[in-house]
């Protein structure tokens, strides 16, 4: 009951802040703050703040009365990319036409961005990490809640008939869809506090990849293996040769084998026989399994796995990503079966699973693992299931590459466990200095 | 006609904007001197060319100095305006006039501290003022900021820039409000403050809009505004008119020790709290189970009052001993009670058969015929202790109104005396009618709180529907009933108001709002002794009614107890705390100041700086950039150099054509690969230096 009547004052106080920043310019702002301090702060008996309050309230008041007599009739188009990065920012470049019949001026543009409602799950996960461990708190360590910001850009004068181009830059914050969902036509008050809007419906999505991080080539572990049936659809083919020779049909052999020319020139059957296709096909697996607390050492995961997904050569190898969310997933990329582009939007959507599965991850780490030359394991903990996983792959013979994402100033005192012996093969990664820490696998080389 | 960016506009707050805002600040606070020499500070940084270089590092290091700046200030006034006083005054269990006081206490204290704020900040305005910076990200002003935008990405292209403010905006508008921390000019404020506010908006206003509109809606501001005012002003009669009706109704809940309104006819539950109000130790026996505050004689309308309402003072018969209530007599039993005064005055809480008040040096004590006592001139928290044994107490011996039932309405004398005559009391003997009554009143009574409507009752009194229908009622019930009961017998009584002692807490016990109670004092065997006919199961009746967060309260009350007490014995020690918070606070700011390097601009090179990573990229036309993003915001990104130049170059006073040579020069030294001849680099360094000059 309590958790919800704070999840509905949340979401209101999301939206009624979203509707100030939206309406206020940095002066309304001042005079909004204004506003309240003089209506909160203020001894009628010992200073003169209401006179403040009044004169404050007064020319807010005059601004709102002025938000309804803005009439314009204004057409956008919008050219931006498909595709962008959590955390780095992206312009769109936006035309407006005025179709009003008269010129307009002293306008300003804004991107409608649409922002999903935090569910009450997810504000409840939120709420535990702060009960159990520091403070109520809604942002720190955890992810931003915000999917991008973007600014109010002033538009040239445009006579009546006429267009305007600006560029307005945004700031994705979130991976996952951002939907534009369409542009705003602000015209501040005459006091230029207040703005009243025109709205122009035109909806569109930016899928927001998952931050990257710069990595050099990593030395992935393994070699090349036998692939049983090769690999459907792909392009290039790994070191098998067509055709090695011919022979005489043997029970079980596939008709699709069989050499119909040679077979009619012998009088009997002959197939044709194929060499074993050998490939490098490397496991990338994503440990998904976290509670809302380490949400944003998720999303670094998330980032770690990008990056691989990213930088390892998709010429001359293949490349899973292997991870277990309300269902198990499986992308494979490489040698033509796909791009990395596919797999970066296949983590733009993966979200962190609460019900611990690792039972499930290890089954399809095991289904994959004899046609896998080595397998980066991209772990949030190091607890027994997730050693057992990794022991069971190195009793297999398969090269592994492990690393362990771990909260910040935990490095130091980090139990290797089983891949002690190995230290080169396990990563610990401090959450803050991911991307210092993946530095260390180019000096590994 | 090309846009002018609002960033580029809002970089520079109007010219004399803020001195204005500096002015009105000082007129209203009274420091009128102090603000124009202030004032005329930070103007003159517009008409001297001398600049400072500091970075973005030192601007957040000098933040960080003036919040312990402003927390120096803060401390010390809190500290030497009595400011704990007044915080425990409004979070304590006090009487509501205490919280009040308090309340108005730590408003006039942040009043006063609104008003330093100007100083406060001035520092870092002032260095800012004399920088080449113009606006600062909002992360300069908040750890937390800082940390965020460390976590966010920054692109290479650096496209993405952080929300930004202008300094002057802020203390603009901290001495704006400033300005409104007073009462002085009250008649001129408000144009004065229209005047500044719209001058400070001018350039935010929106240009589709010509000055006609501009000033027509300011002038209607002023009218609505003074309109307002009028309206305001009228209300806040209005406010006051209710709030002394309210205050009223509160201050009878304090307590009089001349007159005591009782509960009785009010129907319902009857609710009281359960603040601890005082806290009684006895170091062998239990405590006295009653301790009285007052008693009175006279009833009428169900309001009990006294006949000797002038208190005269009490002396001890030694300076600072003890005073003495009964000279010849020595206690059996020794008590010490605490509790809060309210602007140093409280009742004093004592037992009926008290001997002696231990030493209150410093303190008047006062007392009245009716044996009620009371301190002035007390600490916040103060203790006593008390001796008490037999053939203690005082007060003035029987006079007519303990006899008296004149006060009585013709329907509770009814009934009292058809009371007396069903119990026989005429004719007993004091014991004996005494013993009477109590047996009465346990037998056929019982204790309640809770008093139904009034459907279907025969009778208008509350006193009479007590004795003859509900038989139920709460201790003043009794208490009257006993006392008027006992005058038809013959006996003297007085109604005497207090609390029970009934609940230990450890090795104390404790009083609460609810434990207040009412008895009846008789006068036999040549004393005033105390008869309380309220049936025992008051004390469980009144426990129950503990709500659930009263083991919290309980806790910071106890809490609130100790500081109070460790206060108000530890001397002076609001001076030994501001010390040490200063050298802490100096500490860290010290830490903050210690590694910025100011610069002066211009005049020393880098001793160190790195040689150009690229041709041209020591170009003194970068000078002239940096001029030109102090006056008109950063350059957009999207804008060539050339394209923005000729843009702002339009401007007559920036001399266009010597922009226009100083780029081409610029442009040449940039990317010719052959540089540029010493000649026309040399031009190109002058035409920089003048231009800069020219142009500050």
């Amino acid at each position: 009951m309590l958790v919800r009547v704070l999840y509905r004052g949340y979401l209101l106080g999301r939206r009624v802040t979203a509707w100030l920043q939206r309406r206020f310019t940095p002066a309304g702002g001042f005079v909004l703050v204004g506003l309240a301090l003089t209506a909160t702060a203020s001894d009628p008996e010992h200073t003169l703040g209401w006179q403040a309050f009044v004169v404050l309230a007064a020319m807010l008041g005059m601004a709102v009365l002025m938000t309804p007599f803005f009439r314009g009739k204004f057409a956008v188009q919008r050219h931006g990319p498909r595709f962008a990065t959590a955390g780095e920012p992206f312009s769109l470049r936006i035309r407006v036409a005025n179709l009003s019949g008269r010129p307009q001026r002293g306008l300003e543009y804004l991107e409608d961005l649409r922002e999903a409602d935090v569910s009450l799950a997810e504000f409840r996960a939120r709420l535990q990490p702060g009960r159990r461990t520091r403070s109520f708190r809604l942002s720190g360590p955890l992810p931003p809640v915000r999917r991008a910001q973007t600014r109010a850009e002033p538009l040239p004068p445009m006579p009546a008939g006429s267009h305007a181009e600006v560029r307005i830059d945004v700031l994705p914050h979130r991976r996952g869809p951002l939907v534009l969902a369409g542009g705003l036509i602000g015209r501040p008050d005459p006091l230029g506090l207040l703005r009243s809007f025109c709205r122009a419906p035109l909806p569109q999505t930016v899928l927001v990849l998952p931050r990257r991080f710069p990595l050099a080539p990593p030395p992935m572990p393994g070699q090349s293996q036998y692939q049983r049936g090769g690999v459907a659809l792909a392009a290039g083919v790994g070191e098998s040769e067509e055709f090695v020779a011919l022979r005489d049909y043997r029970r079980g052999d596939s008709l699709r084998r069989v050499h119909w020319r040679t077979t009619a020139r012998l009088g009997r059957p002959i197939v044709k026989e194929y060499q074993d296709e050998h490939f490098i096909r490397h496991a990338l697996v994503l440990d998904t399994f976290c509670e809302a607390a380490d949400d944003a050492r998720f999303e670094e995961a998330v980032a770690v796995a990008a990056s691989f997904a990213c930088t390892v050569p998709d010429q001359d190898s293949l490349l899973d990503l292997l991870f277990v969310g309300p269902h198990t997933v499986c992308v494979t990329t490489g040698r033509g079966v796909g791009h990395e582009q596919q797999m970066l939007e296949v983590l733009a959507a993966v979200k962190p699973c609460r019900e611990s599965k690792l039972e499930a991850l290890r089954s399809l780490v095991m289904q994959h693992h004899e046609a896998l030359s080595g397998c980066v394991l991209v772990f949030l903990d190091w607890d027994e299931p997730r050693r057992q996983v990794v022991r069971q792959l190195r009793m297999l013979r398969v090269p592994t590459l492990v690393m362990v994402i771990v909260p910040p100033r935990t490095a130091e005192t980090f139990d290797r466990g089983p891949a002690g012996d190995q230290p080169d093969r396990l990563l610990v990664l401090e959450s803050g200095r991911v991307g210092e820490g993946l530095q260390q696998l180019g000096d590994r080389r | 006609m090309t846009p002018v960016n609002p960033v580029d506009r809002h970089a520079t707050s109007p010219p004399l904007a803020l001195s204005a805002a500096l002015l009105l600040w000082g007129w209203q606070a009274g420091m009128l001197p102090w603000a124009a020499a202030m004032a005329g500070l930070i103007e003159l940084a517009r008409w001297l060319p001398l600049r400072f270089e500091p970075g973005q590092e030192d601007f957040n290091r000098l933040w960080n100095f003036t919040t312990l700046l402003f927390l120096g200030v803060g401390l010390y006034l809190f500290l030497a305006r009595e400011g704990p006083g007044s915080v425990g005054a409004v979070v304590g269990t006090g009487p509501p006039g205490d919280r009040l006081q308090g309340m108005r206490e730590i408003s006039q204290t942040a009043v006063v501290f609104l008003r330093w704020l100007p100083f406060v900040l001035f520092p870092f305005v002032l260095a800012h003022a004399w920088s080449r910076q113009g606006m600062l990200p909002w992360s300069t002003f908040s750890l937390y900021l800082r940390q965020q935008e460390a976590q966010v990405a920054v692109s290479p292209a650096g496209v993405w820039r952080p929300a930004r403010v202008h300094p002057r905006h802020l203390y603009l508008a901290v001495a704006l409000f400033s300005a409104s921390a007073a009462m002085e000019h009250a008649a001129f404020f408000l144009p004065a403050f229209v005047a500044v506010t719209a001058w400070a908006l001018w350039p935010w206003r929106n240009r589709r809009f010509g000055a006609p509109v501009w000033v027509g809606l300011l002038v209607s501001l002023l009218v609505v505004s003074g309109a307002a005012r009028i309206g305001m002003t009228a209300l806040r009669e209005v406010w006051q008119q209710w709030e002394n009706r309210l205050l009223q109704q509160s201050g009878e809940r304090e307590f009089d020790q001349v007159r005591s309104s009782t509960a009785m006819g009010a129907v319902g539950r009857l609710k009281l709290s359960g603040q601890i109000l005082m806290r009684v130790r006895s170091k062998r026996e239990r405590p006295p189970a009653r301790l009285r505050e007052a008693a009175f004689n006279r009833f009428q309308a169900n309001t009990w009052a006294t006949a000797h309402r002038e208190f005269q003072a009490m002396l001890p018969a030694i300076e600072s001993g003890p005073f003495r209530v009964a000279a010849d007599l020595r206690g059996v039993g020794f008590t010490e009670i605490s509790r809060y005064t309210t602007q140093g005055e409280a009742p004093l809480a004592l037992p009926g058969n008290v001997v002696s008040i231990g030493p209150l040096p410093g303190v008047l004590v006062e007392t009245n015929g009716m044996a009620a006592a009371r301190v002035r001139s007390a600490p916040r928290l103060l203790t006593w202790s008390v001796d008490y044994g037999p053939g203690g107490g005082f007060g003035l011996p029987p006079e007519p109104d303990d006899l008296s039932l004149d006060g009585l309405t013709d329907t509770d004398r009814a009934a009292i005396e058809n009371l007396a005559v069903e119990l026989k009391l005429a004719g007993e003997s004091p014991e004996r009618a005494v013993e009477t009554v109590s047996r009465h009143f346990m037998l056929h009574f019982d204790y309640a709180l809770w008093q139904p409507p009034r459907r279907g009752s025969t009778t208008p009194s509350a006193l009479a529907r007590f004795l003859q229908e509900t038989r139920a009622g709460h201790c003043e019930y009794f208490a009257t009933a006993t006392v008027l009961l006992l005058r038809v017998a013959g006996i003297p009584t007085r109604y005497a108001v207090g609390y029970g002692v009934q609940e230990q807490r450890g090795d104390e016990w404790v009083v609460r709002g609810r434990h207040a109670h009412a008895w009846c004092l008789a006068f036999m065997r040549g004393q005033w002794e105390d008869v309380d006919t309220t049936p025992a199961s008051w004390n469980e009746v009144e426990e129950e009614q503990a709500g659930f967060t009263e083991g919290l309260r309980d806790w910071f009350s106890e809490v609130w107890y100790r500081f109070t007490q460790w206060r108000q014995e530890g001397g002076t020690w609001q001076l030994y705390a501001f010390c040490v918070s200063m050298v802490v606070l100096s500490w860290l700011g010290w830490r903050q100041l210690r590694g910025s390097r100011w610069r002066r601009a211009g005049h020393q090179p880098l001793a160190a700086s790195p040689p150009p990573l690229q041709p041209g990229a020591d170009s003194e036309f970068y000078a002239v950039v940096a001029g030109l993003e102090v006056r008109f915001g950063p350059r957009p990104t999207h804008e060539t150099l050339d394209a923005w130049v000729t843009r702002l170059g339009v401007a007559p006073e920036l001399r266009p054509e010597k922009l226009r040579e100083m780029l081409r020069l610029h442009y040449r030294l940039r990317f010719n690969p052959a540089g540029l001849p010493p000649s026309e680099r040399e031009r190109l360094r002058m035409l920089a230096a003048n231009w800069t000059a020219a142009n500050p």
